[in-house]
């Protein structure tokens, strides 16, 4: 190839390349400045109230224009919302199942992935410790913020020993697709509106014993049990208390109670927040998850706030990265009055070869 | 190159009705500024506000009549450098970057990705700024802080490698 070939052919691969169009947001964050750092004119003899009602309708203005030009990939699925008692047995039967899997996989593969994590250990920030065990519940949120408004759900008649089968899928931030059958029976107890439930799950290769009860009435409950086997296994609890999902999540592993936590989900329809609280460890946890849109990507944005006597709270950006079929988390983590770093965790290898 | 003009003078008087089309016409040099240090096309993307809020707060330093694209490519450039030296407690390391294994990049993917990749750091700045960003080797020599001889030679070295290698990768 000649230089002058090589010149045009490096042009029009250049030009090949797609960039995001972000005039409105650049100029939004010009006029928002601006009226931040304007000086009033001294001339100006409005009435303190005039002057606010004027700086008020700007900023509407502004929020106003900028939600009508809002991009359309900014319009996105935030996942579904839990309206009923079935889509509350699918997510619970998603959560534990991703749980578990997640537990045996970080068993059974070496995790070299994580160098840089252990790279960051020197660090004095707390969130640094905490990744670890906060990572596992990260697939859990993708398929949470990502899968199909109903879960796609069918539910139909058993045909084997269960006389109920739900088939129902999820999605992950790579945009792919988890199938999960639901075989199970459903026995209700005499003169109450309690219910027994028992089956298995079938998620890719892995199936799963799950037990349950529930309750419908002016207080639905479900409690259910998920287990690879008698020594390993995860719990979960749900109630529905002032207008949010609660989920009760114990991760019992060798027969150890390593992980409990409280999961509420918050959700309406246009924004769904998800805060979860690690319960059993000497420094208290809170993180609260939410939806973040970058050029059609789906990220995790997590505002975290942790206390052991002194309080460090900051922000996490999680993006699913990966080429080839393989997808881990790069994990910015921002913490408040330090310096930011960036870290790569392990994603699910089960969910990696689905 | 009269028309960016006009639409600076503009910016000056606080007017932005042509700021997409003045968004139209440097994106690619600004984006391009910043891809070759950042590597990550979301957080060039983030730079690229960065780069024109700046240059709009600092229009009244710009000189009349002189090349806005490098302009826009020093102010680009200098914030990724700024960026990556606020990251760099873990890009610093070659070692630690060597370490993560390679399914978990997310470099670009694009084919002008895979024929820049074929060079050195420096190599890319040079070939970007000169055949992308469309700069005079004396621009790029002032934006990158080093000799036109040195900034020639590089250039030289790096299309000769490409010459040799571009069709291994695409």
């Amino acid at each position: 190839m000649n230089k002058k070939d090589l010149i045009n052919l490096i042009k029009d691969k250049a030009n090949q390349v797609e960039i995001k169009e972000q005039s409105t947001e650049i100029l939004a964050r010009v006029n928002l400045d601006a009226i931040k750092v304007e000086p009033k004119p001294k001339r100006f003899t409005f009435e303190p109230r005039l002057i606010f009602s004027s700086m008020l309708a700007v900023i509407l203005i502004i929020t106003f224009t900028l939600v009508l030009l809002r991009p359309e990939n900014e319009i996105i699925n935030q996942g579904p919302n839990l309206e009923s008692m079935e889509d509350v047995l699918i997510f619970s039967t998603i959560s534990t199942t991703t749980l578990l899997e997640h537990d045996y996989a970080t068993n059974t593969s070496n995790n070299l992935i994580d160098v840089p994590a252990y790279f960051e250990m020197n660090s004095t920030v707390k969130i640094d410790r905490q990744l670890n065990r906060l990572t596992k519940y990260f697939e859990m949120m993708e398929q949470l913020f990502a899968s199909p408004k109903d879960f796609n759900k069918e539910d139909e008649v058993g045909q084997g020993q269960f006389g109920r089968l739900m088939r129902f899928k999820s999605r992950d931030f790579a945009g792919r697709d988890i199938l999960y059958n639901l075989d199970f029976n459903q026995t209700e107890i005499d003169e109450s509106n309690q219910y027994q439930l028992m089956g298995t799950i079938t998620v890719g290769t892995n199936s799963f014993l799950f037990t349950g009860e529930g309750q419908s009435d002016t207080e639905n409950t479900l409690n259910i049990r998920t287990q690879r086997n008698t020594e390993n296994f995860v719990d979960t609890t749900y109630t529905y208390q002032d207008n949010k999902h609660h989920f009760h999540i114990q991760i019992t592993k060798d027969e150890v109670l390593i992980d409990e936590v409280v999961l509420i989900i918050e959700d309406d329809e246009d924004q769904k927040i998800v805060e979860i609280t690690f319960l059993n460890d000497n420094i208290e946890a809170t993180y609260v998850f939410e939806l973040s849109v970058e050029s059609n990507n789906r990220n995790l944005r997590i505002t975290y706030e942790l206390n052991n006597g002194t309080t460090e709270t900051g922000v996490m950006v999680v993006r699913v990265v990966g080429r080839q079929g393989f997808y881990n988390y790069v994990v910015q983590v921002r913490p408040d009055n330090e310096r930011p770093y960036i870290i790569i965790k392990l994603r699910n290898l089960f969910n990696n070869n689905r | 190159m009269d028309q960016i003009h006009t639409i600076i003078e503009a910016f000056r008087q606080k007017d932005y009705t042509s700021f997409d089309t003045f968004y139209g016409l440097t994106k690619n040099q600004v984006f391009y500024a910043i891809i070759n240090i950042v590597k990550d096309k979301d957080q060039a993307e983030d730079l690229m506000q960065d780069t024109y809020i700046k240059f709009l707060e600092k229009i009244d330093l710009y000189k009349n009549g002189s090349n806005p694209y490098a302009y826009l490519s020093m102010i680009a450039r200098n914030l990724a450098i700024n960026y990556y030296n606020r990251e760099k407690r873990i890009t610093r390391s070659d070692e630690l970057l060597e370490s993560i294994p390679a399914q978990v990049e997310d470099a670009p993917s694009e084919d002008i990705f895979k024929i820049l990749d074929l060079l050195e750091e420096i190599e890319k700045e040079v070939v970007t700024l000169h055949i992308v960003n469309d700069l005079k080797f004396r621009e790029i020599a002032k934006i990158m802080g080093k000799p036109l001889g040195t900034v020639l030679w590089i250039y030289n070295k790096a299309i000769k490698k490409l010459k040799d290698k571009v069709g291994d990768v695409l």
